[in-house]
């Protein structure tokens, strides 16, 4: 709660020719003051936190726009101490999110609500025309002064060209109105549609469309849930699920066809959007099909959990309540198999992390299985014996991770590579505990008599068996075929469904059981690296929560780290 | 300013007050991290006027009179005299008239303000830019002081400061502006504040999450510079 503090005094003049009045506000960008210039101007002063350098080259571009509802940027000016002040116009008018919380609780009649979209879609789509993208469109930023909408921040955007989607950011938008993309890392102009759309739903209702106990719950609401259309007044229900659509190709195209929409629906004359979205294809619970002609649109709507009105009336039913819909992000978390970028360095920071965790649970697992008198029956019984179980277990185990590490985060299309690349690696691993074994002197207990004659006895010429015991043959085989039958990367991957799943290990004991009787190789030291193999990596594997995974994926499409924590992070204290 | 100059004579019931004082005393600006800057008026009679006018209190940048009307403090009430077309809630007044908590002002046709008494434990009262007439300096209230000015989290404050934890007295007491707090720490200019403390003189009182100071308005030509 100490943000408030300012750094500079009133009535001093950190800036040549401006003498600061009071402050404003303490964000994470910088510190707002009030301050009159020598000539009497009263003016907002900026002051800019270390980042600047990035800030101040989107701050330089918008330095020239004007637009009578976005609010100018008079200047950019150094003090002696090299801190950088952005000089921009003083606005007056209470912010929006101050209108909102002292006049409307509830929500603002839609005339209201009309006026502040008017402004916001003018200022919005004429930086958009510009190639601009504001990024952090909320209610905080949103002024009305003398009845003009006028929206601040400006500096913030950045210039986005193709080649730039999706590249580096310096900031995220407030989380309640945060489009899905971002998590993806892409910042195209449809986000600060999405933004607007989730401004307008809370103006309608009084409450953001998507609210959670932590940050982590938001994000995730916005990638997985449709919103609750049921408080917005019927005839804005398809206008709002199209701007708030969670693909952006699908998203309503820029807000001068939301206000048309917005407008039209008003009117009784909804405009059709353009493309079908891709929801139409769950229509068993839609029983209105045959309500000729319903528009897509409102099918969208009806799908995202809305009555359908359709303003025709057409409308063949009403379905009392809410459809069933994910309302925890429980429905369609964040998986294994969920694309997703991860930096070089977090995955090398895993992995080694990963590993290190490895030795200790195969240490304690080969120590176990000595202690419960697991490696009695080989020859000798020395605890070689099980060091050498242990350090084969933990060979494996690492050329799993590193593996399914590596492939962390690629999606389904790499299926095929993680299996052949865990074929090889399981291959290494079994050259290694062949060898192990050699060096050690150590037999592993003898083939069971059901083993006597198993359904492959060599391949090619190498025999799997020699004198009782598995040959390198043996050892690569089986190892190559455990590590290529099971998906492990649900074992390894930081977004598995559990940290240990029991049920897992029940199926890898018996995977490896047969394939223990198939190859003929040891059934006991069959099970044991299997099951063995499968809780090392379970529990050195790093796991996220599922609650946590949305802003993790977020964080890690953003490259600064301590701007992003600032936002995070002041949303993330309030949790705890 | 033609349309204002043909209104009906006034009547004055009561002999019109001396000119008010326009003295280094009467005026101060507040300016408050976070909520605002204030204009603190602590006359016995406050004058409201167009741009051009020397003699008002409250110079608004607006199509006013010079002396468009003037507001009395009588008893613990509020009167306000009209000189120029003056409506109170909705109603044309030619005659001096009570001002009651959550009264509306119109002066000439454009000028709206409100005009509001949050607490009866205090003699003082606020008024509200409501349209977008303004000095020449964008001011968020003026407060009419006639013995303290309360600023705080509550809505019995003469100044809401939504986030402070707890609420500040301003004290006006023989010409000298000082602040108390029941339960909030202060500090005045660095200085641990004990009971109450002085500052008329622009120092700074700051506290837990807040932090405001009072200027002295001149009517000289540094006026010009705070409020045109």
């Amino acid at each position: 709660m100490s943000t408030k503090k300012f750094t500079f005094a009133p009535e001093t003049t950190p800036l040549a020719g401006y003498t600061i009045k009071r402050g404003i506000q303490r964000g994470g960008f910088g510190e707002v003051y009030y301050a009159h210039s020598d000539g009497g101007k009263e003016v907002a002063l900026k002051l800019l936190h270390s980042h600047a350098e990035v800030e101040l080259r989107g701050t330089e571009l918008c330095l020239n726009l004007k637009h009578p509802n976005l609010i100018s940027i008079h200047d950019i000016k150094r003090d002696d101490d090299g801190d950088v002040w952005i000089v921009m116009e003083y606005v007056s008018g209470a912010t929006l999110d101050g209108v909102l919380a002292e006049e409307f609780p509830d929500g603002m009649p839609t005339t209201e609500v009309r006026n502040w979209l008017k402004g916001l879609a003018a200022g919005v789509d004429y930086l958009h025309d510009r190639g601009i993208v504001h990024r952090d469109l909320k209610p905080q930023n949103l002024h009305r002064e003398a009845g003009q909408v006028k929206i601040g921040d400006v500096g913030l955007s950045k210039i986005i060209t193709p080649s730039q989607r999706g590249a580096q950011t310096e900031s995220i938008g407030t989380i309640y109105y945060m489009a899905p993309e971002i998590s993806r890392g892409e910042y195209g102009p449809e986000i600060d549609v999405y933004s607007s759309a989730a401004i307008v739903y809370e103006l309608l209702t009084g409450h953001v469309p998507f609210d959670g106990e932590t940050t982590a719950e938001i994000l995730n609401r916005h990638l997985t849930d449709q919103p609750d259309l049921q408080p917005l007044p019927p005839a804005l229900r398809p206008v709002l699920a199209h701007a708030l659509a969670k693909d952006p190709a699908e998203r309503t195209a820029n807000l001068g066809t939301l206000l048309e929409e917005f407008d039209a629906a008003l009117a009784g004359n909804p405009v059709s959007p353009s493309p079908p979205p891709e929801v139409v294809a769950d229509p068993p619970s839609l029983g209105n099909n045959l309500a000729q002609p319903v528009t897509a649109k409102v099918i969208s709507a009806e799908t995202a959990g809305a009555v359908s009105a359709t303003p025709t009336g057409l409308t063949s039913h009403t379905r009392p309540g809410r459809p069933p819909q994910p309302t925890s992000y429980d429905a369609n978390p964040l998986g294994p198999l969920s694309p997703r970028s991860i930096s070089l360095s977090r995955r090398g920071l895993e992995a080694t992390a990963a590993m290190t965790a490895a030795i200790l649970f195969s240490g304690l697992l080969a120590g176990g299985g000595w202690w419960i008198g697991m490696f009695d029956e080989g020859t000798p019984a020395t605890p070689l014996a099980a060091v050498a179980y242990g350090l084969t277990t933990l060979v494996a185990s690492w050329a799993m991770l590193i593996g399914t590490k590596a492939w962390e985060g690629t999606g389904p299309e790499s299926l095929h590579l993680r299996r052949l690349s865990l074929l090889l690696l399981g291959g290494g691993a079994g050259a290694a505990g062949w060898w192990l074994h050699r060096v050690l002197l150590i037999d592993l207990p003898p083939l069971s008599e059901t083993q006597n004659s198993g359904l492959v006895d060599s391949v090619g010429t190498f025999e799997l068996v020699h004198n009782s015991q598995p040959t390198l043959t043996g050892y690569v085989i089986f190892f190559a075929l455990l590590f290529g039958v099971r998906r492990w990367w649900w074992h390894t991957d930081s977004f598995r469904p559990k940290r240990l799943r029991v049920a897992s290990l029940l199926l890898t004991l018996t995977v490896s059981g047969l394939l223990g009787l198939v190859l003929r190789f040891p059934l006991e030291s069959a099970i044991a690296w299997g099951v063995g193999i499968a809780v090392v990596v379970q529990l050195a594997a790093p796991w996220v929560a599922p609650e946590q995974r949305a802003s993790r994926v977020v964080a890690d499409n953003l490259p600064s780290p301590e701007t992003v924590d600032a936002p995070l992070n002041q949303q993330g204290a309030t949790d705890e | 300013m033609p349309g204002l100059t043909d209104t009906r004579p006034m009547t004055a019931p009561r002999p019109l007050p001396a000119e008010p004082s326009s003295t280094n005393e009467s005026r101060h600006l507040l300016w408050i991290d976070g909520v605002g800057g204030f204009l603190l008026l602590t006359g016995q009679a406050v004058t409201i006027g167009g741009p051009t006018s020397a003699a008002a209190d409250i110079q608004l940048l607006a199509s006013l009179s010079r002396r468009h009307a003037t507001i009395h403090r009588d008893d613990g009430g509020y009167l306000l005299e009209p000189h120029g077309p003056t409506r109170v809630n909705q109603r044309q007044t030619v005659e001096w008239t009570e001002l009651t908590d959550g009264a509306d002002i119109t002066l000439g046709h454009t000028v709206q303000l409100g005009f509001h008494r949050p607490t009866v434990l205090s003699g003082s009262a606020r008024l509200s830019f409501q349209s977008d007439h303004r000095p020449s300096h964008s001011l968020d209230g003026v407060v009419l002081v006639a013995d303290t000015c309360l600023l705080g989290p509550g809505r019995d404050c003469h100044i809401r400061c939504s986030e402070w934890e707890d609420s500040v007295i301003l004290i006006h007491r023989d010409q000298q502006w000082l602040v108390r707090s029941p339960r909030l720490a202060l500090e005045v200019d660095g200085h641990r504040l004990r009971g109450e403390s002085e500052i008329g003189n622009g120092q700074v009182v700051t506290g837990p999450d807040l932090r405001f100071h009072i200027e002295p308005l001149k009517t000289d030509s540094s006026q010009r510079g705070a409020m045109g």
